[in-house]
Formats: structure tokens, C-alpha cells, sequence
């Protein structure tokens, strides 16, 4: 047996070896972690719009290629709207917006006047303790509710103050809401009509 | 059992991978700013540390000197993928929060380190010891620094949302601690502890040989 | 011939006796401050005192603590702590909480001097290290109202920023509205004189000058570094299409320049590192104001430098006379 035939083949083994020792633990925690991903959305949606129930906008919605041009340059990631006893009560967004440390990636409910009913932080990489605060500290997000419908970005810094020492962090979750009001008055404002 | 002992030793104290041999520093600095991070960054590499050097040493005698880092990256990077998705699927929050340096355990010279110096040269139950020493040694060294930096730098250590230990509230956290700076300050002053405590330990030993 | 005899001492070179000693040129840049620190307690009032003291006698406690601990000969008389005591003092806000003050102070010594070895070793300016310690981990409370708020938290409203600094002001501004929520040409006076919004060396930016001056005179400075520090500052405030004269006069520039850029052991050396130095530190200054995420950043901006001033050295080493080039 040739000395590079060896070579190539022990590789080659190691390879086959180690993919199927992956697709099998893939196999398995794949559903897991969908469902997780689907709990920990859910758990946002609910909090930022307790009582209703959603559905997502999908693709082809002609929304979302507007939301996602108003929300720039925050990235846009979902649309749902909210409905509560068949009637819609308002939309909720998911918004990827960029904190200190990548992007943070935010829940922001709506209702129909374009009022924030909340924010929830569905997952960020801020510096724990310090760029964490706009979730650990409370009275942050609650700012967000007291927006009069229609706001504009010069509203919200206004509006929010930001956490002394975590700046950049709060900016992040400032330029998600103000994203979010864009998106309210360029596109949503008026759109629920048309809700089954 | 007393090389075995030995080689488990090693790793704990005078060959400690962060303080002493100060490789696989920058997961370590990035993710000790939490103890509940900490703690689960150690425990995935101490997995995989021990795992890829089992593996390693199992095959030794069949896996090629002229491949043996690319088939040792194989197996380090199956390692740290399973540890990946397992994480996500069981412990989703703290996956957030490492993100990143899950999957950059790959390239944590720590592990490729052993494999090469340790494992590839030695029989599995030594390299188990090695493994096994190797990562306690980085894990308490890791949890010790981010306890470190958690306490002084916010004032408590927080344990799934529960406080452990809480400092008097008259305590304003220098946030200084928990950036990165703060990380080699705190370090720094790990190494320069360690040091002394070891020269203790040898100035005494050597006094003990001395008697006669 | 037996007189002069007795007069003869034999040994090795340098025969050369200069007068300047440590203590001595240490004496001259606490000297060229007192009318700053003087000024700052009269305006201020005792708070300011109070930050001197405890920031002062910190520093001398701390360095005559730690050479008696390692064991060192005391270098407590060669004033170098003082000095560092006094600039941390005058780089806070009169209202820094005395704890606050005593940790930058220890901090300043400890950790931004004593460590690397006492003076003479250190890379960092000491007291700035001092001030960045605490400026990192206590930003909340020394914006909380009494300092620089930080830009974003002044929001656009100008009645959000009570006792924020003119230039944070005008940082905040510029970034929600484009322009300027007062006239700059307005500030020069105050600036000049009598500004009371920042920390205590910006209390008046002509005594800083004056003092600065009274160095650069008497050689303890190099005119080198002040000068390009200053020139570049207002230079990037002009391509910014901004005032170059309120930008000079305002917030830590005048301080960084004459006192803190120019400190001996973290500056470079030779002549033309000098000048590159000077102009690296208001490169990153001026850009820390416009493009940066605070409204100031002399801090930043020196200690910056001080870490590149080895390098300058190297790059920038006078040719040695005599010695031919050899290919590196």
C-alpha cells in the first residue's frame, strides 16, 4: 500500500467517522432546539402582547418588503400580527438592531393606534452586568410604553433615557423602537383592515 | 496509579494551561464575566479535552505523523459541534450568551496542545489523567476569575437569575472590572497569586529537605 | 598648584553637571499648576479643595506605602507622585465622590507606576490611568449631573443637560440636530477664564497656558508636543467645519497638551517623535469628539500614544554619527 494511499484513507476514516457521529447528534437535538427557539419566541411575543395570539406574515406579504426597507439600518426579521377574540389588536416585530457587542435581537408589540405595548430582548451579547441592564433594569424598556402613537425617532430619544455607562446597549434597543415606529407610519398605519 | 495521579497533577498546578502555560486565553478572558458562563465554558472543555484526548490516544499508534493535525482538528471540531448543539437544545439561555466561543473552542490551543504534547505520545488512562487535569485546572482557574470580576464588578454573582452572594449595598461596582481591561487586571493579579503562592510552597518544601 | 590640585576629582564620565534634577523639574510643573488649583478652589469652592487633598495625599500614602513594602528606597521627595496626585485631581469633576478620587489616586500610583517599577519604568501616564480607571467603572455616577454627560443620554432637548459640559453639549447637538445649540464664539470668554461645567483643570484654559508657557520657557517641556497636540486639534475641528478656537479652548486639550502629553518617561524622546507624538495625540483627540461615541477623549488619546511612543522612539532615532548604516 502506497505511503500516500495511508494518508488520504486515515483522513478519509476520520472524516466519515466524525460526520456521522455529528449527523447523529444532530439528529437528535435537532428537534430541541427548534422547539426551543420556538418556546423563547413565543415567550417574547406573549410578553410584549399578553392575551393574543399571532401569525406571522409570511414571505410574499408585500409588508415585509416594505418593513424592511422602512426599518433600515435596523434589520428587519418578522412581522405577526395580533389578534385577540378574531378581531386584530395590533402587529408585533422582530428587529435584529445592533447593540455594543453584535446584533440584539428584539420583540416589539404594536397595537393599532401604533402605541409600543412592549419590548422584550429576545437574545443579545451585551456585557453582562453592564450592557445586560437593558434587561435587568426595568424602568429602560418600560420607557418604550410611554410613546404617544405615531413617534418618531426624534421621539424616542426624547423619550428613553439611556443606562448611565451602557450606552451603546441602549441605543441598540432605542434604534429598534425607533424602527419600529417607522415601520408603524410608513407601512402598518392603517393596514389592519385588511385582517382576516 | 501514581503516574496516573501525577499526570492529573500536572495540569492543576504547575502546568495549569491559564496561568501558568497562559494559552486559550481569549475565550477565557471574553466569557469570565459571569460565573453561571464560566462554569459551563469549563465544563465544555473539559468534554472535549478529554474526549479528543481519548480519542487521540487510542488511535495513536494508527493515525499518520505527516496528517495528525488535520485528524486531530476533525476530532477536536466533532467534539466541540456536539457540545454546541447540546448546549442549544439543554441549555439554550447560556448558549446565548457564549454564542460564539462554543464553537471557537476548535481552535483553543489548550486542546490542540494536549492532543500533540500529551495525548499522541501516551497510553488513554494517562491521558484521561492529562484530559481530565488539564481542564479542572482550566475550569477552576476560569470560575475563579469570572467569580472574581462578577463580585467586585457588579457588586453580586447571579446564578440563573437567583443572587448568591451579594455584597452591602453601599458597594458601587467598579463596571471597569467586567470589560476587557478589567479582565487583565484581574488576571494579572491571578498569575502574580499564583506565583507567590508556588514559591511559598517550594521555599517550603525545600526547607523540609533541608532538615536533616 | 596644590590649590588646584584639591579642586580635581577624579572619575568616569559624564563630567557634565546639569542643575535639572528630578525633584527640581517636578517642583516647576507643580509650580506652573498652583495658579490652576488655586483658581479651580476659589471658583469652585472647598469640594475642589477637598478632591485636591485627598487625590494628593493619596498618591504620596500610596507610593511611600509601596516602597516600604517592596522594599525600596523611598522616592517619596522626588515629587513625582505629587505631581501625579495633583493632575489626577485637576482631570476630575469637583464633585467626584472622595472614595472615587482616593481609588483613582491608588490606581494612579499603584497600578499606573509602582508596578512597572517606580518612576521611570511605567508605559502609561500615571495619572491618566488613574482617571480611566475611574472614568470606566463609575461612568453613571460621575455623569449623573455634575460632568460630561454622555452624548446620547442629553438627548435632544437642551434642558436635559444641566451641568453637562459645553462640549458635551455640543457633541449631543451636533449629533441629533447637525448643528449647534449655542453660539461657540460665546464660550471663548468663559472657557478662557472662568468655566465652571467641567473638571477642575478646565477651570480656565489661559492659566493652563500661562503655565504651560512658564515650562516650555524654562526647557522642562518641549514645545514639540503642545504645539502639535494643539495644532492638530483645531486643524480637525476646521476639516470638520467646526471652530477650531472653541475646540482648543474646551474640554481636556489644554491640560493633555502641556501637562499630561508631555510627561517625561511616557513620551518619546528624539525631537521629531516628539512632534509625531504631539500630533498622533490630537489626531485621536480631535477624532474622539467628532467621530467618537463620547463627547471627549484626551484620555484615550494619551494613553494611546504613550503606548506608541517606544515605537516612535525606534522609528525615529537621531542617526549616530560615524556609524555606518547596517542592512537590518
Amino acid at each position: 500500500m502506497p505511503k500516500s494511499f495511508r494518508l488520504v484513507l486515515s483522513v478519509l476514516v476520520t472524516c466519515v467517522i466524525a460526520a456521522t457521529g455529528l449527523a447523529l447528534t444532530y439528529g437528535a437535538t435537532a428537534p430541541r432546539i427548534e422547539e426551543q427557539k420556538r418556546l423563547a419566541e413565543q415567550r417574547s411575543l406573549e410578553a410584549v402582547m399578553p392575551g393574543a395570539t399571532f401569525e406571522t406574515a409570511g414571505e410574499a406579504d408585500p409588508l415585509v418588503a416594505a418593513a424592511e426597507t422602512a426599518a433600515a439600518p435596523v434589520d428587519f426579521v418578522a412581522l405577526y400580527r395580533a389578534f385577540s377574540d378574531g378581531q386584530q389588536v395590533g402587529w408585533a416585530l422582530r428587529l435584529a438592531s445592533r447593540g455594543y457587542a453584535g446584533p440584539m435581537q428584539l420583540v416589539i408589540g404594536l397595537d393599532t393606534s401604533g402605541s409600543v405595548t412592549g419590548v422584550s430582548i429576545l437574545s443579545m451579547n451585551e456585557t453582562p452586568g453592564l450592557g445586560t441592564k437593558v434587561k435587568s433594569e426595568a424602568w429602560f424598556i418600560e420607557q418604550a410604553g410611554e410613546l404617544q402613537p405615531g413617534f418618531t425617532d426624534a421621539d424616542v430619544r426624547g423619550t428613553m433615557d439611556a443606562i448611565s455607562g451602557a450606552t451603546r446597549s441602549s441605543n441598540g434597543v432605542r434604534n429598534g423602537v425607533a424602527a419600529a415606529g417607522r415601520i408603524y407610519l410608513e407601512v402598518l398605519a392603517g393596514e389592519e383592515g385588511e385582517a382576516r | 496509579m501514581k503516574e496516573w495521579y501525577a499526570a492529573f497533577r500536572q495540569g492543576l498546578s504547575i502546568e495549569n494551561p491559564l496561568t501558568v502555560l497562559m494559552i486559550g486565553l481569549c475565550a477565557t478572558l471574553a466569557v469570565s464575566t459571569q460565573v453561571q458562563n464560566a462554569v459551563f465554558m469549563g465544563f465544555a472543555v473539559v468534554f472535549v479535552l478529554t474526549m479528543s484526548n481519548v480519542i487521540v490516544s487510542a488511535f495513536r499508534r494508527q493515525i499518520p505523523t505527516e496528517v495528525r493535525i488535520p485528524i486531530f482538528i476533525v476530532v477536536i471540531a466533532s467534539f466541540v459541534t456536539i457540545v454546541d448543539l447540546s448546549m442549544n437544545a439543554f441549555v439554550p439561555g447560556i448558549y446565548q450568551v457564549l454564542g460564539i466561543w462554543i464553537p471557537l473552542i476548535v481552535v483553543n490551543c489548550v486542546i490542540l496542545g494536549r492532543a500533540e504534547a500529551f495525548a499522541y505520545h501516551n497510553r488513554v488512562s494517562l491521558s484521561i489523567a492529562d484530559g481530565l487535569g488539564m481542564g479542572i485546572g482550566y475550569w477552576s482557574v476560569i470560575v475563579l476569575l469570572a467569580a472574581l470580576r462578577e463580585l467586585f464588578g457588579t457588586g453580586r454573582i447571579v446564578w440563573f437569575d437567583t443572587a448568591l452572594v451579594q455584597l452591602p449595598s453601599g458597594y458601587q461596582p467598579p463596571g471597569l472590572l467586567l470589560l476587557f481591561p478589567g479582565a487583565f487586571l484581574v488576571f494579572g493579579f491571578m498569575i502574580a497569586g499564583s506565583r507567590w503562592a508556588n514559591e511559598k510552597l517550594e521555599a517550603r518544601k525545600e526547607a523540609r529537605a533541608c532538615r536533616p | 598648584m596644590s590649590d588646584t590640585a584639591q579642586h580635581v576629582t577624579v572619575g568616569p564620565s559624564p563630567h557634565i553637571t546639569s542643575p535639572a534634577t528630578c525633584t527640581g523639574i517636578m517642583l516647576w510643573v507643580v509650580a506652573a499648576l498652583v495658579p490652576v488649583s488655586v483658581w479651580a478652589v476659589v471658583s469652585m469652592g472647598w469640594v475642589a479643595a477637598q478632591l485636591l487633598v485627598v487625590c494628593i495625599g493619596t498618591a504620596l500614602a500610596t507610593e511611600a506605602a509601596w516602597s516600604a513594602l517592596a522594599k525600596r528606597p523611598g522616592t517619596l521627595t522626588d515629587g513625582s507622585a505629587l505631581v501625579t496626585g495633583l493632575l489626577l485631581a485637576l482631570s476630575l469633576p469637583p464633585r467626584t465622590p472622595w472614595w472615587m478620587a482616593m481609588v483613582g489616586a491608588l490606581v494612579a500610583i499603584g497600578l499606573g507606576k509602582m508596578i512597572f517599577g517606580g518612576l521611570g519604568h511605567n508605559l502609561f501616564n500615571p495619572a491618566l490611568v488613574g482617571r480611566a480607571f475611574v472614568t470606566l467603572s463609575w461612568a453613571g455616577v460621575l455623569a449623573g449631573g455634575q460632568w460630561f454627560k454622555t452624548l446620547e443620554a442629553s438627548g435632544a432637548g437642551l434642558d436635559a443637560i444641566t451641568g453637562a459640559t459645553r462640549l458635551g453639549i455640543a457633541a449631543a447637538d451636533r449629533v441629533a440636530s447637525g448643528g449647534y445649540g449655542f453660539d461657540l464664539a460665546a464660550q471663548y470668554r468663559p472657557l478662557l477664564w472662568q468655566n465652571l461645567e467641567g473638571s477642575l483643570g478646565e477651570i480656565s484654559a489661559a492659566l493652563l497656558i500661562a503655565g504651560g508657557l512658564l515650562l516650555i520657557v524654562k526647557g522642562i517641556i518641549d514645545w514639540r508636543i503642545p504645539a502639535g497636540y494643539i495644532g492638530t486639534v483645531a486643524l480637525i475641528s476646521w476639516a470638520f467645519g467646526s471652530d477650531p478656537v472653541f475646540h482648543v479652548l474646551a474640554g481636556g486639550v489644554m491640560i493633555g497638551a502641556f501637562f499630561m502629553a508631555t510627561d517625561y518617561v511616557s513620551s518619546p524622546m528624539s525631537k521629531t517623535g516628539r512632534l509625531v507624538y504631539g500630533i498622533g495625540c490630537g489626531l485621536f483627540n480631535g477624532l474622539g469628539r467628532f467621530v467618537g461615541s463620547m463627547p471627549e477623549a484626551t484620555t484615550y488619546a494619551i494613553l494611546f500614544m504613550n503606548g506608541l511612543a517606544p515605537l516612535i522612539d525606534r522609528m525615529t532615532r537621531p542617526k549616530v554619527f560615524g556609524v555606518v548604516k547596517t542592512r537590518a
